[in-house]
């Protein structure tokens, strides 16, 4: 039967028999698989400079990797922008959290969540009549620094709008794989500390541009006492948010525990001023070349 | 090519230095080594965000840049430093090759030689107060017109006239546009021609386009020629808003019969004619979506239309029909140069600048500048279009390609006979089928 292959297979016209014998052949096939990889663990066990130079040589390729060039890539930020007021003079951000209007209960479960990640945050119920210029201008009066806005449609939340004040910019990313604190086995519970920031993979220009807008939510210094991390980690333009509570157990080992939520941003568009003239926006076309990433 | 543009963000002016078919977003490789680009930044001294640059001309007499800034005040420099620099650094190579130990001191010379390229010939400031309120005066345009008069508008309709840039710092005519209340201007053009260089029009929001004719003394006083009505209300019986902005005059017009066209916020493009009416003669969309136009200009006979969707339109005067796209936007495109008709820059807050061939609408150069920017003007071009191997391929059609490869034509040629002789076989045999087809049914039928 060890002469059996593909094309012999191919050529049995008895569903029954050509399916036990490709069965046979697929079993051979891990067997033999199987006793070379448990050879070549026994080789390496006794000779570790063999499996270093197998992982060195064995680099799997991945979209990432494959990633075209980009020259905006650690490019230096040139001039001012409108995130200055933090990183130059030190202002403390001040956040106002709202939804969109006729918002449903979801909605306000994703703000509740919200209000206890971002320190210095309040939430206003929103009023249909007043636009979200309406709510900068309210806001830039009262010293506010941001506008976070949650967007919910049919039940769900899908988008989340953060309009920095008072001269903007805005950004729109859309929101998807939410999943509830409650929903996330072993989480723990977020304490009132000032969390520390994790910004990971921002690159780009415009990736640069996304890190300054999250930075400027959270305040200067964190409270390392209370141990609790936000992570923005950006994928292929996909930036997931994650947050932690950590412990040095001892000088090697780190213990983490998830407090949750745990949802996905894509950035959608980025407008000049209060929802001005674009700045950036995502067309499907931008995504032709698989391995060409914009953040 | 040399480009310059003015950035947003550090209120500075860069030059481009970059030979056609320059892409900094494609890797340098082996077999495609990058062209070299040079990219240098000048006024960013005692300039921030806040007095950035807002429009850049270029006089037609001297050559000389003249640029407005937010906080009021309007500047003139002087590229001849920057046109000729190829010509000393070609000369200080050879001042190189001849002596090889001075290296250094020459490097230190070549530092000093780029600080001063683009030096600041003269200034005025504050012709307006800095702009700190949203409400506030600021510059909408600066042009030349065709009697190299340098004209500077403010959208509260303040008109401030130098008879040439090397008057700037003397005081200018100053004219004020009847305006009504509310009103403000976010367009101003000037007619064409050398006699009619009085008319002037102007529209913004909620200010419909008029056309009113400056005095010849400055104690006079702007008096109206043509005052636009709006467009008829919607199907709904509801008032079509209006907001221009930007006003272009067609080459045809005179004072006699007005010919003009204005592009709204809501991409439309419309077209006045003093004799047929106040009422535009039409409106249309000319954007493939409703977007605001931010910008338009003449390039030869038709019309450049950008959006701030990252659209960039050949848009035909008569019809308003779009003829073709220039690809590669993202984001707001701010400004757009045409130069000598062939050659098209546009720049905008993705902090690339490209130039397109009019005619074949490629992106012969793409540079990274990394700022925004709202200015751009083309200076210089001594590459003639036709010679990149890659268009020369498509001129081929024409003929000229032909010439300079002839053997490679002949077996073009050849092959194309033998292309199309397959093809007439293949068609032959079709039209044999269908008859056949048709003789079937014609014998089913009876």
């Amino acid at each position: 039967m060890g002469a059996l292959d593909e094309q012999t297979l191919k050529g049995i016209k008895n569903k029954q028999k050509r399916q036990q014998l490709f069965a046979q052949l697929k079993h051979e096939h891990n067997k033999s698989r199987h006793k070379e990889r448990s050879a070549r663990a026994r080789e390496e066990r006794e000779n570790p400079e063999l499996k270093e130079k197998r992982l060195a040589e064995n680099v799997p390729e991945t979209i990432d990797s494959k990633r075209v060039y980009d020259e905006t890539v650690n490019v230096d930020i040139e001039g001012e922008d409108n995130f200055d007021g933090y990183f130059k003079d030190g202002v403390e951000p001040k956040v106002l959290i709202t939804t969109n209007a006729n918002a449903k209960k979801s909605a306000y479960e994703f703000s509740a969540m919200m209000i206890e990640i971002i320190p210095n945050s309040q939430f206003v119920k929103r009023q249909r009549k007043y636009t979200i210029k309406d709510m900068a201008d309210y806001c830039s009066n009262r010293d506010f620094t941001d506008l976070i806005i949650i967007n919910e449609d049919k039940k769900v939340v899908n988008g989340i709008t953060f309009v920095h004040l008072p001269e903007g910019p805005t950004f729109y990313f859309s929101i998807t794989s939410l999943i509830e604190r409650k929903k996330i086995t072993g989480h723990g519970q977020p304490t009132g500390h000032v969390p520390e920031l994790v910004l990971n993979n921002f690159t780009t220009r415009l990736g640069q541009s996304v890190a300054r807008l999250f930075q400027s939510l959270f305040p200067h210094k964190p409270q390392f006492e209370g141990r609790q991390v936000v992570t923005l980690h950006n994928q292929r333009d996909f930036i997931f948010f994650r947050m932690h509570r950590y412990i040095f157990r001892n000088e090697e080992k780190v213990g983490l525990q998830e407090l949750g939520p745990e949802f996905t941003l894509k950035l959608r568009r980025i407008q000049k001023g209060i929802r001005q003239d674009i700045d950036w926006e995502y067309k499907p076309e931008l995504e032709k070349d698989k391995r060409k990433f914009y953040l | 090519m040399k480009l310059i543009i003015a950035c947003e963000d550090t209120g500075a002016i860069k030059v481009i230095n970059a030979v056609h078919g320059t892409d900094t977003s494609k890797p340098s490789t082996d077999d495609a080594p990058q062209t070299p680009v040079t990219i240098t930044t000048h006024a960013s001294e005692n300039n921030t965000r806040k007095n950035k640059i807002l429009q850049l001309v270029q006089s037609k007499k001297s050559g000389n840049i003249i640029a407005t800034r937010l906080n009021g005040s309007v500047e003139v420099y002087d590229i001849s430093k920057i046109l000729k620099e190829e010509q000393q650094l070609n000369k200080e190579t050879k001042k190189n090759d001849d002596d090889n130990n001075n290296n250094n001191n020459n490097n230190n010379d070549d530092d000093k030689s780029l600080v001063d390229l683009l030096p600041l010939i003269h200034e005025h400031k504050d012709i307006i107060p800095e702009l700190t309120e949203k409400e506030g005066e600021s510059f909408i345009s600066a042009l030349i017109d065709d009697n190299d008069r340098l004209i500077v508008t403010t959208n509260k309709g303040s008109v401030f006239i130098w008879s040439s840039e090397d008057e700037i710092t003397q005081d200018p005519i100053k004219f004020i546009l009847p305006l009504n209340e509310n009103e403000s201007i976010e367009s101003f053009q000037i007619h064409p021609g050398k006699d009619n260089i009085n008319y002037v029009a102007y529209g913004g929001k909620e200010t419909d386009l008029r056309i009113v004719k400056l005095p010849s003394d400055i104690n006079g006083k702007p008096e109206i020629v043509f005052k636009a009505k709006n467009v008829s209300n919607s199907r709904l019986e509801l008032r079509v808003p209006i907001h221009i902005k930007k006003i272009l005059f067609d080459k045809s017009s005179t004072p006699e019969n007005f010919k003009l066209y204005t592009f709204t916020l809501w991409g439309d493009m419309r077209i006045y004619e003093s004799k047929l009416g106040r009422k535009p003669r039409s409106s249309i969309l000319v954007l493939p979506k409703k977007a605001p136009i931010i910008n338009s200009i003449w390039l030869g006979n038709e019309f450049v239309v950008c959006d701030n969707t990252g659209i960039v339109v050949k848009v035909n005067p008569e019809s308003g029909s779009q003829i073709s796209k220039f690809k590669g936007q993202i984001g707001t495109t701010q400004a757009l140069n045409n130069f000598n008709n062939s050659i098209l820059a546009t720049t905008g807050s993705d902090r690339y600048i490209r130039a397109y061939d009019n005619q074949t609408r490629e992106c012969i150069v793409k540079v990274f500048v990394g700022t925004q920017s709202n200015a751009i003007l083309i200076i210089q071009d001594n590459e003639s279009l036709n010679n990149d191997g890659k268009r020369g391929k498509k001129i081929s059609i024409s003929g000229k390609y032909e010439n300079n490869n002839s053997i490679d034509s002949k077996t073009e040629q050849e092959n194309e006979k033998e292309e199309s002789s397959d093809e007439e076989e293949l068609w032959n045999k079709l039209e044999s089928n269908i008859t056949q087809r048709r003789k079937r049914r014609k014998i089913t039928l009876v």
